[in-house]
């Protein structure tokens, strides 16, 4: 049998996920909270053999943040990390900090158990690519990691003096960026820009 | 000797030529006022403001400061001035003092600076309306994660319709032929999970626990420890936060470093601040406690919002914090 702590702030997404899981005999759901804060609580003393991890929890925590402790301290335990964000880091972050599959909640093809089933066996499922989106006139795969890190710096707000620090370059590579960015999209403004990614959620730089 | 007087003559002509001939008004004063040497230029702007020319620098400093634009905040210095024309133009007028062969000597110097003005008027503009975009652009990341999950929880009862819709079609064709694919069983069973849905959705917006107790207490429960909460919790969200940031990692610290099976958790509130003892019943340590990261980092969080973190050794070590109400 296998102990499964599903965090999940979602009420509707979590309850789901625990019927799913009960329809299953080999699953047994022992938790299902909504703060990532305290997932690392439930996987102290053995209990936990598999998390489901959503990213963007109560209280503003972190489901990536709280799956890297996880991972850090009790690397027998198993974590999914789910999400219905496109956000283009979620990914990283996620391989980063040891996690051993990610989901992505609504653009993926793979089922809920079929993960559960695979991650268990040892197998690390990830989708190949986060979703596509169209910014603009652009696709979100055109940009580059350096422009995505531009548009992520700008969509918190910082100026081009902030970001040119933040990114260890030069203003006017900052510009540069920028500049690209607008082309490729075809936007006027960054606050067009910044107003199409965050809605479509290409960035989500809190988490 | 009139040699000598006709060349002073023509030195001090060819000075007034090219003090003339500069483009920007220039008067060198002497300490009373009375002016040395003063250009057209300066003269002709200075009758345009005041009606005379430059008769006392010092009594057309007053003239000219009575008629000046009123000064910004980021221009401090009382030496500058700014004037406008009755055509619009704007002329600037600056005051140094120079010592020269030991003698005081003021120098005031105007310019005509109305492209520029109008420059910097229209920067001033600019930077406004970037700063309130960047207000706005803040705002609008902030609100984005809730809209993403109302979004989200708008998908949800999509579905929850769709599979409604299906299963009424489903249950139709069932009674109507009993030939139908789906067992009367299965029926019961998707109605049920359909119905089971229908209740979470119903409750709009989502009922979110406005305090984080019970879900702290489950998980502790799940790894066999019991916490206990003694006095009235904050009302602050804020305030409530911080602290149960601190009950998570004298959780696991408890758990984790003195076996405790028990966490009590003691709130009091006096002079706009909750004082608060987070207390265990596991084996007590030896003093003084060395801080991981996980304390550290609780520490640099709650010093950052103006509340503090101690210790107390008492039968086992005890977390004291204090947490200010606003």
């Amino acid at each position: 049998m296998v102990n499964v702590l599903i965090v999940e702030d979602s009420r509707i997404s979590r309850e789901s996920f625990e019927r799913q899981l009960a329809a299953s005999p080999d699953f047994i759901v022992l938790a299902a909270i909504e703060n990532a804060a305290n997932a690392e609580i439930a996987c102290m003393r053995n209990k936990i053999d598999l998390v489901l991890m959503d990213v963007c929890t109560a209280d503003d925590e972190s489901g990536l943040e709280a799956a890297a402790r996880i991972k850090k301290n009790y690397p027998r335990v198993k974590v999914i990390v789910m999400t219905s964000m496109p956000e283009h880091s979620f990914l990283q972050k996620a391989r980063l900090s040891g996690c051993d599959s990610f989901w992505y909640k609504e653009y993926g093809s793979v089922d809920l158990i079929d993960i559960c089933r695979r991650t268990l066996s040892g197998e690390r499922v990830w989708p190949e690519e986060t979703p596509v989106l169209r910014i603009g006139l652009a696709r979100s795969d055109e940009f580059t990691d350096r422009e995505l890190d531009v548009i992520r710096t700008i969509a918190q707000g910082m100026r081009y003096e902030e970001i040119s620090e933040a990114l260890c370059m030069s203003v006017n590579t900052v510009k540069y960026h920028i500049r690209n960015i607008l082309q490729k999209t075809g936007f006027h403004s960054t606050v067009q820009l910044i107003s199409e990614v965050v809605e479509k959620r290409l960035v989500l730089p809190k988490y | 000797m009139f040699r000598r007087l006709r060349e002073r003559y023509r030195m001090s002509r060819a000075i007034r030529s090219a003090i003339d001939s500069y483009p920007d008004g220039i008067c060198f004063a002497a300490a009373d006022g009375r002016p040395i040497l003063a250009n057209k230029t300066i003269n002709s702007v200075c009758y345009e403001l005041t009606g005379h020319t430059v008769t006392n620098a010092d009594s057309m400093w007053q003239d000219l400061e009575s008629r000046a634009l009123p000064r910004e905040a980021e221009e401090p210095t009382q030496d500058i001035l700014l004037c406008r024309l009755r055509d619009g133009a704007i002329w600037q007028f600056q005051r140094k003092n120079l010592i020269i062969d030991r003698a005081k000597i003021t120098q005031f110097e105007a310019s005509d600076i109305t492209e520029l003005y109008h420059y910097r008027n229209r920067l001033r503009e600019n930077n406004i309306c970037v700063s309130e975009l960047h207000d706005r652009q803040r705002e609008l990341l902030k609100n984005i994660v809730q809209n993403n999950m109302d979004k989200e929880l708008l998908r949800a009862k999509m579905r929850i319709h769709d599979n409604f819709g299906r299963l009424l079609i489903m249950t139709e064709n069932a009674l109507a032929d009993n030939s139908s694919e789906m067992s009367e069983r299965e029926l019961f069973s998707a109605w049920e999970n359909v119905i089971s849905d229908m209740e979470n959705a119903a409750i709009v917006p989502e009922a979110r626990d406005a305090s984080p107790q019970n879900e702290l207490v489950q998980v502790a429960d799940l790894i066999g420890c019991r916490v206990e909460f003694e006095g009235r919790q904050p009302r602050e969200r804020k305030a409530l936060l911080l602290l149960y940031a601190a009950i998570r990692e004298a959780l696991t610290n408890a758990v984790k470093h003195a076996g405790a099976d028990k966490l009590t958790i003691i709130i009091d509130e006096a002079d706009s601040k909750y004082h608060v003892r987070i207390l265990s019943n596991g084996h007590p340590g030896s003093p003084p406690i060395r801080e991981g990261s996980g304390l550290t980092n609780l520490r640099k969080r709650l010093e950052q919002e103006g509340a503090t973190l101690d210790y107390r050794y008492e039968n086992g070590v005890e977390l004291v914090l204090t947490i200010p109400k606003e």
